[in-house]
C-alpha cells in the first residue's frame, strides 16, 4: 500500500478520531497534519507493520498527549460555565450532549483518551492500555473517574443553565 | 437514551462529525508529498493533451453522482522493467492526478512487486529534495529527485507540463532503471481510458470530492472498472463491475436492484455486496475509516441501486508491456 493509498483510506477517520480527542476541529487538523508529515517520512517502515492504520492512530494519540503539554497555553477547552452561546432545547436547559462535550473537553488528557478509546473507537481496555502505555487497570480507573466527573456535570444543570 | 455510556457514545459520534474535511490536510500535504514522490517531466515539447472528462454532480438526495466518459492525460513509458505488466489505469475524477501501475507476480500478495507512474498535470512546483538521502537528478533535462527507502523507491521530476513520479515497492532496481523508464515517457493519445460507470455515493458536500475512477485487471479478458469515493462521513465506498464471478463466498442474501445480492463482512469490518448484473457482477464495498462497526448493508444496497454501467470497454493493455 502506498502512502497515498493509505491517506485515501484513513485520513477521514484519523481526523474524526483527533476531533473527538481534542474537542476542537482546528487543533485536530493541526495534529493530524503533523502526524501525516511524520508518517510520510517513516512510511517505508510503517507500511511493513501488521497494522499501519493502528500505528498511525497511535501517533495521533501520542501527538494529542504531547501536544497538550507543549501547547497548553494555546489550548482553551470549553468550560461548562461558558456555554451561554450553545444550543439549548425548548425548555431552556442545555442538552445533555452539549454538556457532555464541554465536560469531556475539560477531562485530563489520559482520561479523555481512554473515554474516546472505549466509547468512540470501541476498543477493549487492553487495547487502550497499549495505546496509552499503561495497564488495563489504569485504563479502567481513568474511565471510572471520567464517568464520575461527567455524571456529576450532567446532574448539575444549574452550572450550564442559560 | 438515558444511560450515561450511551450518552457519551452519542456525544463523541456527534463530535466526530465536526471533523475538518480530509481535503484540508490533503491540500496542505500535497505540495510536499508530490515534490518528492513525483519526479517527472519529460520535455516541454510533449503535448499535454489533458482533457478531464469526468463529471461530479450533486444528487437531489444529498449524495454525489459520479459520471465518467473518457480519461485525462495519458503518458506512457516505452520501456519498463523486465517481468512487469500493466494492471491498472486510474484517474482522480477532479483531474488532479492519474496513475498507471505495473505488477510482477501476484497483485494481492503481501510482498507484491509494483511500479506506479503518477502524473500531476496541475502541479508546477519542483520536486522536494529535503528528505534525508534524497538525491538530485536530471530526467530528460528536467530537474528531479531520487529517493530510496527500501523497499520503496521513488523518482520525481518536474516539467513545464506538470509533475511526474515513479514509485515502487519491493522492486530490485536502481536509479538508472527508473530514469530510463522516466525518459521513455511519451504522450500517448492512443486508447483513452473510458470508464462508462456512474454511481451516487453517500458523500458530503466538500469541494473537490476525492473520487477515483479506473480499470484494473490481471488479464485483458477480465477487467474490472471501478469508482472509489474517499470523502464519505464514515468510510470508503467503492463500486466495481467485474466480468468474472468473484471467488469469495456469497454470504448473506440482501435485496437490491430487484434481485438478490450477497453480503459479507470480514474480521476487519470490510463489507462487500456482490450483485449479478446482466452477464457481469457488481461488487460494492465499504471500508470503515473510524471506529464504525455497525453493518452498512443498507447503504451498500442503496449505492448498488444507483449504479449504471455501460459496456465494459476492451482493455488490451492489461497484462501488456511497452
Amino acid at each position: 500500500m502506498t502512502f497515498e493509498d493509505f491517506l485515501a483510506r484513513q485520513l477521514d477517520g484519523l481526523l474524526r478520531y483527533a476531533t473527538t480527542l481534542t474537542c476542537d476541529p482546528h487543533q485536530a487538523q493541526d495534529i493530524v497534519q503533523e502526524v501525516v508529515l511524520r508518517a510520510q517520512q517513516r512510511w517505508s517502515r510503517i507500511s511493513r507493520t501488521d497494522q499501519p492504520a493502528a500505528y498511525v492512530t497511535r501517533m495521533v494519540t501520542n501527538e494529542f498527549l504531547s501536544w497538550r503539554r507543549r501547547r497548553s497555553t494555546r489550548e482553551l477547552p470549553l468550560n461548562p460555565a461558558d456555554l451561554t452561546d450553545y444550543e439549548t432545547d425548548q425548555t431552556g436547559r442545555v442538552d445533555d450532549r452539549t454538556v457532555l462535550l464541554a465536560s469531556i473537553a475539560t477531562l485530563p488528557r489520559k482520561q479523555r483518551a481512554a473515554v474516546v478509546g472505549r466509547y468512540y473507537l470501541n476498543r477493549t481496555d487492553d487495547e487502550i492500555a497499549t495505546e496509552l502505555g499503561c495497564t488495563a487497570a489504569t485504563v479502567r480507573s481513568h474511565i471510572s473517574r471520567a464517568i464520575a466527573t461527567l455524571r456529576t456535570r450532567l446532574d448539575s444543570p444549574r452550572q450550564v443553565t442559560l | 437514551m438515558n444511560n450515561i455510556e450511551d450518552l457519551i457514545r452519542d456525544a463523541l459520534n456527534h463530535q466526530a462529525t465536526q471533523a475538518p474535511p480530509a481535503s484540508s490536510v490533503h491540500t496542505r500535504q500535497a505540495t510536499r508529498q508530490r515534490r518528492w514522490l513525483v519526479p517527472t517531466a519529460i520535455a516541454a515539447t510533449m503535448a499535454a493533451a489533458a482533457v478531464v472528462l469526468y463529471s461530479v454532480n450533486h444528487a437531489p438526495a444529498g449524495g454525489v453522482t459520479v459520471g465518467t466518459s473518457e480519461a485525462p492525460v495519458d503518458w506512457s513509458p516505452t520501456w519498463m522493467l523486465p517481468g512487469f505488466t500493466e494492471h491498472n489505469r486510474s484517474t482522480a475524477v477532479d483531474g488532479s492526478y492519474a496513475f498507471t501501475s505495473w505488477f510482477a507476480g501476484p497483485v494481492d500478495a503481501r510482498d507484491s512487486q509494483w511500479v506506479r507512474l503518477n502524473t500531476y498535470p496541475r502541479t508546477k512546483e519542483p520536486c522536494d529534495d529535503s528528505m534525508d538521502g534524497a538525491e538530485r537528478v536530471t530526467v530528460a533535462g528536467n530537474p528531479g529527485v531520487w529517493f530510496a527507502s527500501s523497499p520503496s523507491l521513488s523518482l520525481c521530476w518536474s516539467t513545464p507540463t506538470g509533475q511526474f513520479s515513479l514509485s515502487s515497492y519491493n522492486v530490485l532496481a536502481g536509479r538508472s532503471e527508473f530514469i530510463r523508464i522516466a525518459e521513455s515517457l511519451r504522450s500517448a493519445p492512443r486508447n483513452p481510458l473510458h470508464v462508462p460507470l456512474t454511481a451516487t455515493f453517500p458523500v458530503s458536500d466538500h469541494p473537490g470530492v476525492p473520487l477515483l475512477a479506473g480499470i484494473k485487471g490481471d488479464t485483458p479478458d477480465a477487467p474490472t472498472m471501478y469508482l472509489t469515493s474517499t470523502d464519505t462521513p464514515d468510510g470508503i465506498y467503492s463500486v466495481g463491475i467485474c466480468t468474472t464471478k468473484p471467488a469469495d463466498p456469497l454470504g448473506t442474501p440482501v435485496p437490491t436492484r430487484n434481485t438478490t445480492g450477497w453480503w459479507t463482512r470480514d474480521e476487519h469490518n470490510f463489507e462487500k455486496l456482490t450483485v449479478p448484473v446482466d452477464t457481469r457482477w457488481l461488487v460494492v464495498t465499504y471500508l470503515p475509516t473510524g471506529g464504525h462497526r455497525d453493518p452498512h448493508t443498507e447503504a451498500l444496497a442503496q449505492l448498488a441501486n444507483t449504479v449504471v454501467a455501460g459496456p465494459t470497454p476492451a482493455t488490451p493493455w492489461i497484462g501488456g508491456r511497452p
